[in-house]
């Protein structure tokens, strides 16, 4: 299998510079500025909430959880 | 993906919606299919807009507790989409009283085929996957103008019993992963999302496996996924560890990192070639709700907790 994996991937040194392919990876600051915003992710549950507040419903509605698929 | 960059970075959008909303975000997929009362109100709501009922009904949308659309849009950039807000607000000022304020009913039982929720006792662990690029002899995430450089992001669901499994394992003195969880991460989270919704992969495309625990809780492997045609693939390799303690995982770090390629169909515009990508597996507490979105891979929940079947 060996010779096989490694006809497709580079090596890429997974022990010295696992923390800092792990720090390419995850999210930036920008790029989570969007969680600033309190979603709430049960449609009733903010319809409740609304309904008690006095405020209109903004919803975000996506084919795949705008928060959490890609 | 582009939207949460583009539109709810932006200052005066955050303002708008901290200040003057209740912000709300669904997975379309499951809201225009489940056959409850928020199914029942989703469709209240979305049958005043302009989709086409038989078809996606994704967008953004503003209205009242009451169901009452006050605005509609599905562009992207925040100049149109603060317009369309500010729209809707001035709609709602001119609402009367009753409109604004509502008696919200008991929600009832959820339609279960089109609602998950994590297990009683289960852990979440996030997926964090981004394409890389190697420049100044290491890899790097892609500049800001190609596409694909933002972190997708999905979850990893693990029952009670499946995280006592591998302690167990762990106790044992380490082995193969079982395969309930290989094929698991394997047809569900070993996916370049950060282009679209892939799909998963099929059993029998998972050509190499190999991901091992040591008694320490070290993981290691590779792994070679490859479509029958060739067209779809990645191939790379695990390093991590996890730690557990009294049943429950106290730490899952697994980094993934190999090489991607092709497109799909709702995944279009793959650079050519079979190209670097990283993945970051890493435990939550779960304790903010965008991090209990329920995983990409369990619309079919059987399919995701049995992936065998």
């Amino acid at each position: 299998m060996k010779n096989l994996i490694a006809a497709f991937v580079l090596s890429f040194g997974l022990c010295d510079g696992d923390e800092a392919v792990v720090r390419e990876i995850l999210p930036s600051a920008g790029e989570s500025a969007w969680q600033q915003i309190d979603w709430k992710t049960d449609l009733w549950e903010a319809r409740k909430e609304a309904a008690e507040s006095g405020k209109p419903i903004y919803l975000w509605e996506m084919d795949g959880h705008p928060l959490g698929c890609v | 993906m582009a939207d949460r960059l583009l539109v709810f970075a932006n200052p005066e959008v955050q303002k708008l919606l901290k200040e003057k909303f209740i912000a709300v975000a669904a997975d379309d997929w499951y809201q225009r299919r489940r056959k409850d009362e928020t199914g029942k109100f989703f469709w209240k709501v979305a049958s005043q807009g302009p989709r086409d009922p038989d078809r996606t009904q994704q967008g953004h949308y503003v209205f009242t507790a009451t169901g009452k659309l006050l605005g509609f849009n599905n562009n992207r950039g925040p100049e149109r989409r603060l317009a369309m807000m500010k729209d809707a607000l001035k709609k709602w000022g001119e609402l009367p009283d009753s409109d604004k304020k509502a008696e919200v009913p008991a929600k009832g039982k959820s339609d279960e085929r089109y609602h998950h929720e994590l297990p009683e006792g289960g852990q979440i662990v996030k997926v964090y996957t981004r394409c890389l690029e190697e420049r100044d002899g290491r890899l790097q995430k892609l500049a800001e103008d190609q596409v694909g450089n933002q972190a997708a992001v999905d979850h990893l669901w693990f029952q009670k019993s499946e995280v006592e499994k591998l302690s167990r394992l762990i106790a044992g003195g380490g082995g193969e992963i079982p395969g309930w969880l290989s094929l698991r991460i394997a047809k569900f989270h070993l996916l370049d999302n950060t282009r679209g919704e892939p799909r998963s992969w099929k059993k029998e495309e998972i050509k190499k496996w190999s991901l091992k625990v040591d008694e320490n809780g070290r993981m290691s492997g590779a792994f070679l996924i490859d479509s029958a045609d060739g067209k779809l693939g990645y191939a790379g390799e695990f390093e991590g560890i996890l730690a557990i303690t009294k049943g429950q995982f106290t730490r899952f770090d697994l980094l993934v990192v190999g090489k991607h390629w092709g497109s799909g169909t709702y995944t279009r515009g793959a650079r050519p070639g079979k190209t670097p990508i990283g993945q970051v597996f890493r435990l939550t507490d779960g304790k903010e709700a965008r991090d209990r979105i329920p995983p990409q891979g369990i619309r079919w929940a059987p399919g995701y907790w049995d992936p065998e079947e």
